[in-house]
C-alpha cells in the first residue's frame, strides 16, 4: 500500500515541475469558461428555457461539462499505449508492483490535482457570472455529487485502461482511441444532456455506461435526480465489470508479451 | 559456492507474420499472413555460481537479451528450463522480484522529469526496504558511484554516464543477490566505459552479488569477468576463461593507418597482414606482443598521418571460433 502511497506523491511532484506550464493552464482554463459563459448570457435572455432545462442550469451544465471533462475522464491510454510498444512495459514484470494499480494511482493522483487547480479557475470566474450559474439547493446533493465524481474517475479509468490494453494486440490503437473517445463523448452527455436527445436514443444510452461520466454527476448537481442510490448501485457494477475485463486483457496481454516481446 | 542460476535447453522461438512492403502488402496482410519463425536461443544450458561475474558476448541478435528477459521474468521459453535462485523467473514471483535486478543499457527505467532521488525513494516502497537499510545502501552507493552531487538534478539533465550511475544505483538499492546487465557502456565514452566497469567490479568483490552482463565491447569482458560465454545464432559456441578465449582467439590488434600522401609500395606486409587497403588508409592486423614494435616502425619508415590500434571486435573471435 506504502508504494502507491509515495507514487501519488511523486506524481504530484512530477506534475508539479512544470510551473509554467501550470500557470499558463489555470490563465487559459479560466479565460476559456469565461469566454463560454459570456456567449451562452449573450445568446439567450433571462427566463428562456431549452427542454427541461432554465439558461442557468443549461450554462451550469456546460461548465461542469468542461470540468468533468478534466477531472473525470481518464487519459492514461495514451501513456500505457506508449508503454507496450516501446517495451517500457518490461520494468513492471520484474518489479514487485501491479501493472494496474500503478497506474491507477498515477490516475487518481493526477485527476485530484487537476481538480484543485480546476476549482481555483472555476471559483474565480463563477464570482463574475455568479447570477447566471445554479448550484445545488441541498447539501446532500452536493454530497452525492462528489460521491459519483469519485465514481466517474473510477469507471473512466477502467474503461481507458481497457483501451491501452488493446495494444498487446493491435498495434495502431490511436485511431481506435480518437473513434471511441467521440462516442463516449457523446453517450456520457457531454455533447449535449441526453434528455434533449431523441427517445431512441436515450433508450440507448440507458444501457451503456458511459451516462455515468457526466450526465449523472452533473443531473445530481442540478438537482434532478432526487434518490440517486438505485443509479449508484448500478454504477458500481458497472466498475466491478469493467475491473474484471481489465484485469483479464492484463492477464492475456502479459501472456502475449511473454511471448512475442514486443 | 552454491549455484545462482541453472539454464537447461533453454529455447526460444518468435512468431512473427510476414508483411509484404507497401499498401498492397498491407491490405493483403488483413486477409492473409504468412507466419514466420525466429528461433533466437536453440537449447542453451550453462550454471553460474553465487558471486559470479560472467560476462554474456555475442552480435547483435545472438540471443543474449533474449537469454537476459528470460531469466528476468519478462519473457517465458519455448521449451526447457530455468532456475535462479531457486525460483523460476516467469512465474515473477515477488520473493524472486526482490532478489534481482536488470538494468538495460538502452533503456531507461529513473523517473525522467525528476532528480533521480525520487525515483530511489518509490524504489525503497516497491522494494519494500526497511529505512535502515536504505540509508545504508545508498550512502554506500553514493560513494561507490559518486552521484553525491547529482542526486538533486532532474534525469533529463543529466548526461549518459551520470545517468547510467544513477539507474545502477536505483537498480541496486535493495541489494540485489543477482544482476542481469545488457549493454551497460553502451553509448559511453571510453572514460566513462571505463568508470562503470570500475564501479561493477568494485561492486561485485564487495557484495558478491552474481553478475551476468551482456556487452559486445570486447573490453568489458576482459575487465571485468573471469568467465565468459559466447553466444551466436542461439547457441552457447564458447564458455570458459577469458584468458583462455584471449589466448586462442584475441592475439591479435587491428592497427588503422592513414597516409599523409600517396603510398603505392607493396612493402606493407612486413608490419602486419594486410586487411584492407583503400587509397590513403590501411588497416593491418599484428600479433598483441609485436604491436610496440610494429607502430615505431611504421611511424618511423611510412608517411604516416594518422595512426589507432585497436581491439580485435567480438563479432571477428567468433568467426574464427568457427573457422577453428
Amino acid at each position: 500500500m506504502k508504494k502507491y502511497i509515495t507514487l501519488f506523491h511523486i506524481n504530484w511532484q512530477n506534475s508539479l515541475q512544470y510551473r509554467f506550464s501550470l500557470i499558463v493552464y489555470i490563465f487559459g482554463y479560466s479565460l476559456y469558461i469565461g469566454v463560454l459563459l459570456y456567449l451562452w448570457s449573450a445568446i439567450y435572455s433571462e427566463g428562456q428555457t431549452v427542454g427541461n432545462y432554465t439558461l442557468s442550469e443549461l450554462t451550469t451544465y456546460y461548465l461542469l461539462q468542461l470540468m468533468i471533462n478534466s477531472v473525470i475522464f481518464s487519459y492514461v491510454s495514451w501513456d500505457v499505449i506508449e508503454n507496450i510498444k516501446d517495451g517500457y512495459f518490461s520494468n513492471f514484470l520484474i518489479k514487485p508492483i501491479d501493472y494496474y494499480f500503478y497506474w491507477f494511482t498515477v490516475n487518481l493522483s493526477g485527476k485530484i490535482l487537476e481538480g484543485l487547480f480546476i476549482i481555483i479557475a472555476v471559483g474565480i470566474i463563477s464570482i463574475f457570472f455568479r447570477g447566471h450559474l445554479t448550484f445545488p439547493g441541498t447539501s446532500a446533493a452536493l454530497i452525492y455529487f462528489l460521491i459519483s465524481v469519485i465514481l466517474g474517475i473510477v469507471l473512466s479509468f477502467e474503461m481507458d485502461f481497457c483501451v491501452g490494453m488493446i495494444t498487446f494486440w493491435l498495434t495502431q490503437v490511436r485511431t481506435f482511441k480518437f473513434m471511441l473517445q467521440t462516442i463516449i463523448l457523446f453517450f456520457a452527455g457531454a455533447m449535449l444532456p441526453l434528455d434533449l436527445f431523441p427517445d431512441f436514443l436515450v433508450r440507448i444510452s440507458d444501457f451503456l455506461p458511459f451516462r455515468y461520466l457526466v450526465y449523472f454527476p452533473v443531473s445530481i448537481y442540478l438537482g434532478k435526480i432526487n434518490n440517486p442510490w438505485p443509479s449508484f448501485a448500478i454504477l458500481i457494477v458497472w466498475i466491478l465489470v469493467f475491473y474484471g475485463i481489465s484485469r483479464v486483457l492484463l492477464l492475456r496481454g502479459i501472456k502475449r508479451y511473454e511471448a512475442v516481446g514486443i | 559456492m552454491s549455484t545462482s542460476i541453472q539454464v537447461k535447453n533453454l529455447s526460444k522461438t518468435y512468431e512473427y507474420f510476414k508483411k509484404e512492403a507497401g499498401l498492397t502488402g498491407s491490405l493483403k496482410s488483413l486477409f492473409w499472413r504468412e507466419k514466420l519463425y525466429n528461433e533466437a536461443l536453440k537449447g542453451i544450458s550453462f550454471k553460474i555460481d553465487e558471486g559470479e561475474l560472467i560476462g554474456f558476448l555475442g552480435p547483435n541478435g545472438a540471443g543474449k537479451t533474449t537469454t537476459l528477459k528470460i531469466l528476468s521474468g519478462i519473457l517465458y521459453p519455448t521449451s526447457g528450463e530455468a532456475v535462479v535462485l531457486g525460483y523460476v523467473p516467469w512465474k515473477r514471483s515477488p520473493e524472486y522480484q526482490r532478489q534481482f535486478s536488470i538494468v538495460m543499457g538502452q533503456k531507461n527505467q529513473l523517473w525522467w522529469d525528476l532528480p533521480a532521488q525520487e525515483s530511489f525513494q518509490l524504489n525503497k516502497e516497491i522494494y519494500e526496504i526497511d529505512t535502515k537499510t536504505y540509508r545504508n545502501n545508498l550512502d554506500e552507493l553514493i560513494e561507490l558511484f559518486e552521484i553525491k552531487d547529482i542526486l538533486d538534478i532532474p534525469v533529463r539533465k543529466l548526461s549518459m554516464g551520470q545517468r547510467m550511475k544513477c539507474e545502477l544505483s536505483a537498480a541496486l538499492l535493495h541489494s540485489p543477490r543477482v544482476l542481469f546487465l545488457d549493454e551497460p557502456t553502451i553509448g559511453l565514452d571510453i572514460i566513462s566505459q571505463e568508470k562503470i566497469r570500475h564501479y561493477l567490479s568494485e561492486y561485485n568483490k564487495i557484495k558478491k552479488t552474481t553478475v551476468l552482463l551482456t556487452s559486445h565491447y570486447m573490453r568489458d569482458v576482459e575487465r571485468l569477468c573471469g568467465r565468459v560465454i559466447v553466444i551466436n545464432n542461439g547457441i552457447i559456441v564458447y564458455d570458459g576463461s577469458v584468458q583462455d578465449l584471449m589466448n586462442t582467439y584475441g592475439k591479435h590488434k587491428i592497427i588503422r593507418l592513414r597516409f599523409s600522401k600517396e603510398y603505392t609500395e607493396n612493402g606493407l606486409a612486413k608490419y602486419g597482414e594486410i586487411l584492407e587497403r583503400d587509397g590513403l588508409c590501411v588497416v593491418l592486423k599484428t600479433g598483441k606482443e609485436d604491436i610496440a614494435a610494429s607502430t615505431a616502425r611504421i611511424l618511423n619508415e611510412l608517411p604516416v598521418e594518422d595512426l589507432s590500434v585497436e581491439e580485435i571486435e567480438i563479432e571477428e573471435v567468433i568467426k574464427k571460433i568457427f573457422t577453428g
